[in-house]
């Protein structure tokens, strides 16, 4: 009898991608299929193991379609129902990861409460990797100039962002390859043309081509390439370039607070 | 009938009573007996890949003919309807005459296709807006998926060119995001070129209502996108050109590191970096089989792999379209550190060598290759709001 309420349960979880042939997974279909659940008393009679297993298909199905909030709940679920034999790192690398991209500052709650002490008594031989991974995207350290992979740009871009903001300029610089910029996108092509203005560069900057390109364009990014240029910017002044910075890209900011720190003899101001 | 029988006929009912087919009904009970006896791991991504075999099987197999690259497609006489008014029959005297009745023809013929320009009252709503994969045979795509991989249609930045030759060791950027959000565009947004006012309002005065306006729609339009919503993008002629703006590319670059967070952070995308030894020639074979049947149902398909022995250089691409001889069945990728031409070429190539293995030109043999597990979801998601545009831009609902 658990077996068949289990496979029925199950059944009703695989409609929730066929309620509608057309629309797919909509929160109304979720509700839906939990006033189902609940109405027939389905989980009531599945064993554990079951009610773990199932909630986490439904708490994977949830992330991949963007449901992050629904997605945290059904892991959550599965979790409670977790069987004393089974390992727990992938549902709560799961709900990190979730949590990740829904608000980092609960993440690193989360990391730091539950997952690290729970991860590292994991049995999985994926453990190692995955500590390590969430150790280095939680840390405040500078890695070694060593970024590979899937996640080699997520470390240096953090590495670069971090060195600006501490002013180790030339460390940051040391991290970029001016050789292969051309096709990189704007932020990274300022950040090296930053970087090489505060080491003394006078001329040659990689924004130039789109500052060409658009030369009536009072975007930030573009009004950065013009103080690098030594050319009128769109804004009063450099202050106001870091308060527009501030309140329309923060993200940026920490480009337009390097400017400040060229050097005052090579500064031509605009 | 005991009463647990006549819950168990009820719940059936119940649940059965949304599907408009048994077969499918049989389809989710055999996968529920699967969640029993598979893996936690094995059973993630259920849901999707059910309901991605249903759409594959509604679509028709002559409908699955333009997978490789080809340049002399002819439109099937099917897929052209003359939706003029029958009248007297004209009479040619002169070569002028001739043209002339030609332009008018051209000009009101339409197209009974998926997207095509007809009218549901000369051209079936199945035709037009196909409840299968057909419906990703929307432009750009004219002849083949290797259509979608010109410079045109294109991000105008590359995943981290810097990067592959950086001193740095070799690092891959944010190359599964820059492959899911080009996916996105390819599929989701449409270009209006015509419409210039918003692009023209980016360069007003900073502050002025004008440009506030024109950021916002912007930022608006690729929000939708990269939420996957269908959207219509006005002042730009393609991705490309969109992807550059300087108000605009730091944006999408955003866009596309959040997406590569959300795929590279998983569980899954964390372990997919961890298979390094070459691959059997079985499973070589399957998963480039697997590649050619997305293509062959008008997708570029996501696939990650890694470098043999070399666990963490990984990287995630789109499969361009594919080639196959008697030397057997080559992906062309669309490597994202690479130029959209090279890609187009087919100079990026994948296939299994002699010993079994998979070989990836650039890289040589290389270790554990998949589709990505976001894949099946990603298309589904596209698939349910191309749908639902397409009914009611042809007002097939």
């Amino acid at each position: 009898m658990f077996r068949s309420k289990f496979i029925l349960f199950i059944y009703c979880l695989l409609s929730l991608g066929s309620f509608q042939q057309v629309r797919g997974m909509s929160k109304p279909d979720i509700e839906e299929l939990e006033q189902l659940i609940e109405k027939h008393q389905l989980a009531l009679s599945l064993t554990r193991a079951q009610k773990y297993r199932a909630y986490a298909v439904l708490a994977r199905e949830l992330e991949l379609y963007g449901y992050l909030e629904e997605s945290l709940s059904y892991y959550g679920r599965s979790l409670k129902n977790i069987p004393r034999d089974q390992d727990s790192l992938e549902i709560l690398s799961s709900m990190l990861s979730v949590l990740y991209r829904k608000d980092r500052e609960e993440a690193l709650k989360f990391y730091q409460q539950k997952f690290k002490k729970a991860a590292t008594s994991s049995t999985s031989p994926v453990k190692s990797k995955i500590l390590d991974f969430w150790k280095k995207v939680f840390s405040k350290k500078v890695f070694k100039p060593s970024h590979v992979g899937f996640y080699g740009q997520f470390f240096k871009d953090q590495d670069v962002k971090t060195l600006m903001q501490q002013k180790k300029y030339s460390v940051a610089l040391s991290f970029l390859d001016p050789k292969a910029l051309k096709s990189a996108d704007i932020n990274h092509r300022l950040e090296y043309d930053v970087l090489s203005k505060i080491a003394g560069k006078k001329s040659g900057f990689f924004c130039l081509s789109t500052l060409k390109k658009y030369p009536n364009s009072p975007s930030v990014t573009m009004d950065i390439c013009r103080y690098l240029k030594g050319i009128q910017l769109k804004v009063e002044s450099l202050e106001t370039l870091k308060k527009k910075a501030a309140a329309q890209l923060p993200h940026l900011s920490y480009l337009v607070d390097a400017l400040f720190d060229i050097p005052v003899e090579q500064e031509k101001k605009p | 009938m005991s009463r647990l029988g006549f819950f168990l006929l009820f719940l059936s009912t119940a649940c059965l009573g949304l599907y408009s087919c048994n077969q499918v009904g049989l389809g989710a009970l055999t996968a529920a007996k699967n969640v029993i006896t598979s893996p936690i791991d094995g059973i993630s991504s259920l849901l999707s890949n059910r309901r991605y075999n249903e759409v594959e099987e509604r679509t028709p197999s002559e409908a699955r003919s333009v997978n490789s690259l080809s340049f002399n497609h002819v439109p099937k006489t099917s897929e052209v309807i003359r939706c003029e008014v029958q009248g007297p029959r004209p009479i040619l005297e002169r070569e002028s005459d001739l043209e002339s009745l030609m332009g008018a023809t051209r000009s009101s013929a339409c197209s009974c296709k998926a997207w095509g320009s007809c009218s549901q009252d000369v051209c079936e709503c199945a035709k037009l807006c196909p409840n299968d994969f057909s419906l990703f045979k929307r432009a750009p795509f004219e002849q083949s998926t290797a259509d979608l991989t010109s410079n045109d249609h294109s991000l105008s930045f590359r995943n981290a060119d810097s990067m592959t030759l950086s001193s740095i060791e070799g690092t891959n950027g944010y190359c599964w995001g820059h492959a899911s959000t080009t996916a996105q565009f390819n599929r989701l947004a449409t270009f209006d070129p015509s419409e210039t006012q918003m692009k023209s309002n980016l360069d007003a005065a900073s502050g002025s209502p004008e440009r506030s306006e024109a950021l916002s729609y912007y930022k608006g339009v690729i929000d939708k996108v990269t939420n996957n919503k269908v959207s219509t993008i006005d002042g730009f002629a393609n991705l490309n050109e969109l992807s550059s703006h300087p108000d605009l590319e730091s944006y999408i670059a955003d866009k596309v590191a959040k997406a590569w967070a959300s795929r590279a952070m998983s569980f899954q995308g964390l372990r997919t970096a961890l298979g390094t030894g070459a691959m059997s020639q079985e499973k070589s074979s399957a998963f480039l089989e697997d590649v050619a049947k997305k293509i062959d149902n008008f997708q570029q398909p996501q696939i990650v792999f890694t470098a043999k022995g070399n666990a963490a250089q990984t990287h995630a691409v789109l499969v361009s379209h594919y080639e196959r001889d008697e030397s057997g069945l080559t992906l062309c990728l669309r490597d994202n550190n690479e130029p959209p031409t090279v890609n187009k070429l087919c100079l990026n190539r994948m296939f299994v060598d002699d010993d079994g293995g998979i070989h990836y030109s650039p890289w040589g043999k290389i270790g554990r290759a998949a589709i990505a597990h976001n894949d099946q979801a990603d298309t589904l998601k596209h698939f349910d709001v191309l749908k639902e545009e397409c009914d009611r831009l042809k007002g097939c609902k």
